[in-house]
Order: C-alpha cells, then structure tokens, then sequence
C-alpha cells in the first residue's frame, strides 16, 4: 500500500555538489570578537518538543531560548571570517589553503571537518548552488 | 595527455616504490604497501605491492582479482589484455600481464608487474571514469607514468614522498607506524633497535604565534623528566635536544635489559617559507652517530 510505503531517501550528494554548495551563517547566531581575535559564537539550541512542553508547563520563569557559546580557535575563527553566503565550501578551502600556505588536501580535511561540525550545532546551513 | 609539463609532475615514494605522477593527482589512501591517488575526488591509480617468497604465477593473481570482484558484486567484469609493445618496452625488467576491467562507474587498465630482482609484485590498476571522458584521468600519459616505476633502489636508500613532505632513509628502516592529521604528520620508522621519527606539523604561524620554537619543542618532545638533557640552537630557526645520561656500567647493562631507550635526540626546524615545521626524533638503547642524524634531518623537508 502506498500509504505505508516507506519515504526514498534523498541521494547523498556527490563530493562535487558538497563541494559547491555555500555555507550560509544562520541569521540567530551571535557572535562576538575576543581579545585574542578569535570568535565566541552563541547559538540557540532546539529541544525537543515533549520537553519544550515540561519546561513550559512547569517552569515559573518566563520561556527563554537556550542558547550555548562556542569559543572558535585561531583557524576556526579564520574560516567563521571566509564565509560571507557567497563563497562555496571549495572557494573557503582554496582561500584557507592559500593564506596560511597549507596542503589542498589537508586544507579540505580540515575545513570539512569544521563546517560539518558547525553545520551539526545549526550554526550555519548549506545552500546547494 | 598531460604529459606536456614534466615540471607539473611529483615524485610519490613509499615503502620503497617510486612513480612520478602529474602534479594534480592527490595521495587518497594509504597502507603498508598500498596507495591510491585520487583526482578531483575521483581515484586514478591503485597500487598495491607485496614481496612474493614462492613462485610468482600471475594467472592465479588474475583468477583471485577476478574472484575477488564477482564476491564484492561490484557488477565489474575483469578481462585478459595484451600489454602494448611501448609499454612492454618501458617495464621490460618485469613480468607483465595485462587486464582491463569495465563497471558501472569506473574502467579501466591494471598491470600485474612482476620483478625478478627483488621479487616483488605489484598490482597498478589505472582508473578511468566513465561520466568524465575528458577529465584528466582520462587523458593519462601511461608511458610516462610508468617509465618512473621503481619497486626497489639500488642505492639501498628508501624514499617517503607524500603529500608535501620528502624524506630519503635507509632501506633497514622499517615503517613502524603513521599518522596523517591536519595539522600534524607523524612517520615511524625502525632498525635494529633504534627508532627514528619524522613529524610535520602547519600551519607554523599559528603555532608560533604565542609559542617560540623552544617551547612549542618541549611541548612535543617532554624530554624535562629526563636525565642529562642539552639543548642546543645552530640557527634561531632550529633547535636541537640530546639526552644521554652518564649512566654506570651496571645501570646501562640494566637499562639495556629493560629495553629503556637511553639515548634520546631530536631536532625541530621552522621552515617560514612554507609556514611548516619539521621535527626529527631519534632514540635507541645505544648512542647513536649524530652525523648520521644531521644527514638525515638535511633530506628530510617539504616540497
């Protein structure tokens, strides 16, 4: 029966389609400039409606957001500083690679790995080309 | 082809083979004696090796490659191929036997070269991708490829060349253990109890940026807690770390016995044009000639 048949899952995209999607900052992050020039971020954190609704129904306080903070390094705050929505996944590996003089290769492991994670946290969002 | 720009090429080296490729093809994976390049996300050329003690017979490494897809289910059917003659000439210190494979995604040209010299075989399968007919990978220049093929040097002198570092060793030295980590590259090698390691860490502006080079060492060679350490700094871009406590007769013996590692060296360098630093360890149970370590530390570098 069509009704219970199971959704197709999306095909994952290719490395090429990764590759050229840009990453977009997500318009609720704050973020602010430490001394040492590196990035704190706070961002909210979504929970869970069955707990949205505990929280609400027996919390006194009025409902606030919870947000956390996330304090980026050296190289991380470099990257956070590429993405401006223009620039795609490759063009921020290319310009990273190229101002601190690393290998391609070593300059896409890293700069994947991050935006993944910030990716994961809601902080930015991927818009395919 | 892209065999215009020799300039454009590198020199890949591990565990005693050595190939030139074009300079667009990307280290992939790496084993003890496997490497697959890759391009543009896309590999290109496998190669896997292994030293042969019996009798090589490459029909029966062709029946087991065979067998080894039709269990994968990969739908890639392998077929028997004449080698040309240019290629036959080219590798004509080998046993060759040809095969080409077709799948859904991928075909493509794999030897089985067999040398008679050192007694090693190796499989290079060179990938073409059917949805690029005219990507790179697709226009190799497979005589020029594999012209640089050596599966062993006369010299006795290994060489390690991956992604951006080289580094010429001895043949005794074993690979023991490595790591490629952004950021940090760690090679392990061993012979006859002594131990030498290769790092590379980057970007070198970061990491010098609220560290100097003493303290940045002392972080990765804790070498405080040790006996008779010296320190010592040719250039302000090196630094040089030697332990080699006096120890008695019967404390060495004993040393010896426990397989402690008395004899410690290090040397790390900062190479600001490339924004790397390079780092090279040495420890044995006995003094090592640090002439000969020093010669080591100048073929090591980034390319």
């Amino acid at each position: 029966m069509a009704l219970f048949k199971k959704k197709p899952r999306p095909s994952p995209l290719s490395r090429q389609q990764a590759l050229n999607c840009k990453p977009v900052k997500n318009v609720n992050v704050t973020e602010v400039r430490l001394e040492n020039g590196s990035v704190m971020l706070s961002y909210p954190v979504g929970t869970r409606p069955w707990v949205a609704t505990l929280i609400k129904r027996f919390s006194r306080a009025p409902e606030k957001p919870v947000t956390k903070k996330l304090e980026l390094d050296t190289l991380g705050s470099a990257v956070w500083d590429l993405l401006d929505g223009n620039r795609s996944v490759k063009q921020v590996i290319r310009k990273f690679a190229k101002t601190y003089r690393l290998h391609p290769k070593e300059a896409e492991v890293s700069v994947t790995q991050f935006l993944r994670q910030l990716g994961r946290r809601g902080i930015i969002g991927f818009r395919p080309e | 082809m892209i065999s215009g720009n020799r300039q454009l090429w590198k020199e890949v080296g591990w565990n005693g083979l050595r190939i030139s490729v074009p300079g667009v093809w990307e280290t992939d994976r790496l084993g003890d004696c496997y490497i697959l390049m890759e391009n543009d996300g896309f590999p290109v050329l496998e190669i896997k090796w292994n030293q042969l003690k019996g009798k090589f017979s490459p029909d029966k490494h062709l029946k087991r490659l065979k067998s080894k897809y039709h269990k994968q289910k990969t739908n890639q059917e392998i077929f028997s191929w004449v080698v040309p003659r240019s290629w036959s000439r080219i590798l004509k210190g080998y046993d060759i036997t040809g095969f080409k494979w077709d799948g859904k995604l991928f075909s493509g040209k794999g030897l089985i070269l067999f040398c008679k010299d050192c007694k090693r075989a190796t499989l290079l399968q060179f990938y073409e991708n059917r949805y690029k007919k005219n990507s790179v990978s697709t226009l190799i220049d497979y005589p020029a490829v594999l012209s640089s093929f050596q599966d062993h040097n006369s010299k006795g002198i290994c060489l390690w060349a991956v992604f951006d570092i080289r580094a010429e060793l001895p043949e005794q030295f074993k690979l023991l253990r490595h790591s490629f980590k952004p950021g940090s590259y760690e090679l392990v090698f061993e012979a006859e109890g002594y131990q030498l390691a290769f790092y590379r860490w980057s970007p070198a502006s970061v990491i010098l940026f609220d560290n100097d080079l003493r303290s940045f060492a002392r972080k990765v060679f804790p070498f405080e807690s040790c006996e008779g350490v010296s320190e010592s700094r040719d250039c302000p871009d090196s630094i040089e770390f030697l332990v080699l406590p006096s120890l008695g007769f019967w404390k060495k013996w004993r040393q010896r016995l426990r397989k402690k590692k008395i004899f410690k060296w290090s040397r790390l360098w900062h190479i600001s044009d490339a924004n790397r630093i390079l780092g090279i360890r040495a420890e044995s149970n006995r003094p090592m000639d640090i002439d000969f370590l020093k010669n080591i530390c100048s073929r090591y570098g980034v390319v």
